[in-house]
């Protein structure tokens, strides 16, 4: 689950974005509007965390010239104008929910889950695929029952593939979706991430769910 | 001129104290019921047109009264006169003798106009009784009589009522010297003016009147009508006697005071009812500003009164109306826009403090990383309280302005502290600061604690807005009274549009990195002002700033230092 955070303050930043990566979360910074609305224009976010007042443009315009150019990624207002009003504008310019500063990090990474479930038509927080289970609350992955210790990165990639199960998934998806803006596309790093999780994923059991589809990607098969 | 106008103020000062008194009489203790405006004005008017009414009919009453009066009185003269012009004309003209004389005043007085009629009259006899005819004194009252007090001749009425004959003799008895007078007899309930004119006898001399007495006898005899007093007529002094009953003119007069008695009343029903509805229509934009200001509350001033009137005050009063409530909106606006600043500048640090500890507990930590947090906890509170302390102080330079301590001291030394201070922090970001002032000492006067705060505020701007490498330039001159300090940077500048709302409280603009200007300036600006000064600023896009200081110089003292 990849997001973006548009915020101007750089100690806010920085705590959503610690915070979010230990939730297994692949998070993008952008410290003004602009950039802001370059990055969400041109990667396919998640989720966004929109602060409301930043440089350069702010945060109801990024929301508006957003929703206009069709992009329809949930974006969640992060404010300190809390004022009934303010909330109203807000919501009307296309946000999807609205969460005024300060605020309880439980609370952020509830309503962040919450913008995630519509997403998908099962809409619960554990994700199934034949016996491999996924608990989007605790990041917990058992299969037959037998928890499977993985590193966020084989977290998140696995979280990628279960969403997306009996589709072919290309690696172009899984580095827009499961690295953020760093990610350096000559290198083998998927490879490597995607032969670690196929081995605790399925090296111990008869059954195999992830399978190489040459030339085009991976696809997760009950 | 000036007196004139004096009075003239004295005698406006009054008529409104009386009004105002009125109108204060009618309005009794603020504590009772309040009155109706349009009720208090249609009385008022009325009251006010009922006393020019009555005023104005008096004095055309009496006016008209003492008019027809001096006109009755004039006609009574003009009647006297021309029956003495006709006595002395017949004896003109049939001779001066005694018998002529009375016989004059028997056809002057007593004859009737028929007389006329009788054909056998002719001549200067039939010209002179024409004339006498038309003097129309048919219906007057005429006593002829001797200074005496002897009637010579009546008119036919008079004789008709002898009872009248004791009234005119008191009459009489009023006339003094050569100049005619007026007496009002009454009589019963009738009323008659009679005027006492003197007259003198036109016969020359009177030696045959002896002679003359036997047939002047036999002709009073022959006439009935005619009586001549048995005191012989040698005097020539008489009064000749002319009344006339007023009555027309009295009843004129009074029917003309039943109408304004009747037409008074009505006319004040009228008005009344006119000033009520003409009070009405005035107090109409009354009625729509106060519909207007029930509307408004502090969630909507967006209310206006309509503003086209008929009459120019109301107007000007919906006008003013208006503009308190712009003027409020704005303030609204501004309050409702600087506290959500404070809202926004006080929660950022809460959010930090209050995220960096919910994360930081979300799992077991290092020590380390507890301690970055503690670090950033104490930052951020410490910003928090910069920022109250920032408000209290704008506070008490916009409420408490004598909580400062002015003290007089020299700006150049003062400026050169501040330079060394601000070089150092310049220094982290690479960035050079150079100085320039004169060579003597300025002096100021003023609270150090404060001014040292206000440049402060200036250069830490400076060093925020200037990138690595760049240059601020402090710049100290002093002329004309005043003492200029220039900060100068190489900054990134202010959009020209924006240059006036710098200093406006948490002023945000979008081109700032970290969007809020804060209240850096706006205090600078604030602690200015106090010290009788000004800031000004004057800047380029991406070339740089140059914000200018000005506060006044203490010259006067200064020079009986240099004295000293």
């Amino acid at each position: 689950m990849r997001i973006l955070i548009v915020e101007d303050e750089q100690r806010i930043a920085n705590f959503i974005k610690r915070g979010l990566k230990e939730k297994q979360y692949v998070v993008d910074l952008a410290p003004d509007g602009e950039e802001g609305l370059y990055l969400a224009e041109s990667n396919p976010y998640d989720l966004i965390l929109l602060d409301l007042m930043l440089p350069k443009k702010d945060g109801m315009t990024i929301c508006r010239e957003l929703r206009q150019k069709k992009i329809k990624t949930p974006i969640l207002m992060l404010t300190a104008r809390d004022a009934v009003r303010d909330r109203i504008h807000g919501l009307d310019a296309g946000a999807d929910d609205y969460l005024s500063k300060p605020f309880a990090f439980g609370e952020l990474l509830a309503r962040i889950r919450a913008l995630l479930r519509r997403q998908r038509p099962a809409a619960n927080d554990i994700l199934q695929v034949a016996d491999l289970e996924l608990n989007q609350l605790n990041h917990e992955v058992r299969r037959n029952s037998k928890r499977i210790e993985l590193t966020s990165k084989e977290y998140a990639l696995l979280e990628y593939l279960m969403l997306n199960a009996n589709q072919i998934v290309t690696r172009t998806m899984i580095s827009e979706h499961v690295w953020n803006e760093d990610f350096d596309s000559f290198t083998n790093v998927i490879d490597v991430h995607m032969a670690n999780l196929r081995r605790k994923i399925d090296k111990d059991f008869k059954k195999e769910l992830i399978h190489t589809k040459r030339g085009s990607g991976y696809i997760l098969k009950g | 001129m000036k007196r004139l106008k004096l009075f003239r103020d004295f005698i406006v000062g009054k008529i409104l104290l009386f009004f105002s008194r009125l109108l204060r009489r009618k309005s009794p203790r603020p504590s009772s019921v309040p009155h109706s405006l349009i009720l208090e004005i249609s009385l008022l008017y009325t009251i006010i047109l009922g006393i020019i009414l009555v005023v104005f009919s008096a004095v055309l009453y009496m006016m008209l009264s003492f008019t027809l009066f001096r006109e009755l009185d004039f006609e009574l003269k003009l009647k006297a006169q021309e029956i003495s012009q006709s006595i002395q004309s017949y004896v003109k003209i049939y001779g001066q003798t005694e018998d002529i004389f009375n016989t004059a005043v028997e056809k002057t007085i007593v004859q009737e106009a028929s007389s006329l009629k009788k054909w056998w009259i002719f001549g200067a006899e039939r010209r002179w009784l024409k004339l006498r005819t038309q003097m129309d004194i048919e219906k007057d009252y005429i006593n002829f009589l001797t200074s005496r007090e002897l009637s010579v001749a009546q008119s036919k009425n008079l004789l008709e009522e002898p009872e009248l004959g004791p009234y005119f003799l008191r009459a009489a008895r009023t006339a003094y010297g050569n100049r005619p007078n007026f007496y009002d007899l009454k009589f019963k309930d009738r009323k008659i003016r009679v005027i006492n004119y003197p007259f003198v006898s036109p016969l020359i001399e009177l030696p045959s009147s002896k002679q003359n007495s036997e047939t002047l006898a036999g002709i009073i005899d022959a006439s009935e009508s005619f009586r001549v007093g048995k005191e012989k007529l040698n005097n020539q002094r008489y009064i000749l006697q002319v009344g006339v009953s007023p009555q027309p003119i009295s009843l004129l007069l009074q029917n003309w005071l039943h109408y304004i008695v009747v037409s008074i009343p009505v006319v004040l029903v009228l008005a009344s009812f006119a000033g009520g509805v003409l009070a009405l229509r005035i107090l109409q934009p009354v009625e729509e500003i106060t519909n207007t200001a029930r509307n408004i509350s502090e969630q909507d001033l967006s209310a206006r009164v309509q503003s086209q009137h008929y009459y120019k005050e109301m107007n000007k009063l919906t006008d003013a109306f208006n503009d308190m409530i712009a003027r409020l909106e704005k303030s609204f606006k501004h309050i409702g826009e600087f506290s959500s600043h404070v809202a926004h500048e006080l929660k950022t640090p809460l959010t930090i403090i209050k995220g960096e500890i919910e994360v930081s507990l979300m799992e077991e930590r290092r020590e380390e990383e507890y301690r970055r947090v503690m670090n950033i906890a104490l930052e951020e509170v410490d910003r928090m309280l910069r920022t109250i302390d920032d408000l209290l102080l704008l506070a008490r330079l916009d409420y408490q302005p004598g909580s400062f301590h002015f003290g007089e001291f020299d700006f150049v030394g003062f400026m050169r502290e501040v330079y060394s201070q601000s070089k150092v922090l310049a220094r982290k970001r690479k960035i050079q600061v150079k100085a320039q002032w004169p060579a003597e000492r300025l002096l100021v006067k003023g609270d150090q604690l404060h001014l040292r705060r206000l440049f402060f505020n200036l250069i830490d701007n400076a060093i925020k807005f200037t990138p690595s490498g760049g240059e601020i330039e402090i710049q100290v001159t002093g002329d004309k009274g005043a003492v200029r300090c220039a900060v100068r940077d190489t900054g990134v500048g202010i959009a020209a549009e924006n240059l006036e709302k710098i200093f406006e409280r948490f002023f945000y603009a979008n081109s700032f990195p970290g969007g809020s200007m804060g209240l850096g300036l706006s205090m600078a600006k604030a602690i200015a002002k106090i010290h009788q000064g000004d800031i000004k600023v004057e800047s380029a896009l991406n070339r740089g700033s140059t914000f200018t200081v000005t506060l006044p110089m203490e010259k006067i003292e200064w020079r009986e230092k240099i004295g000293k």
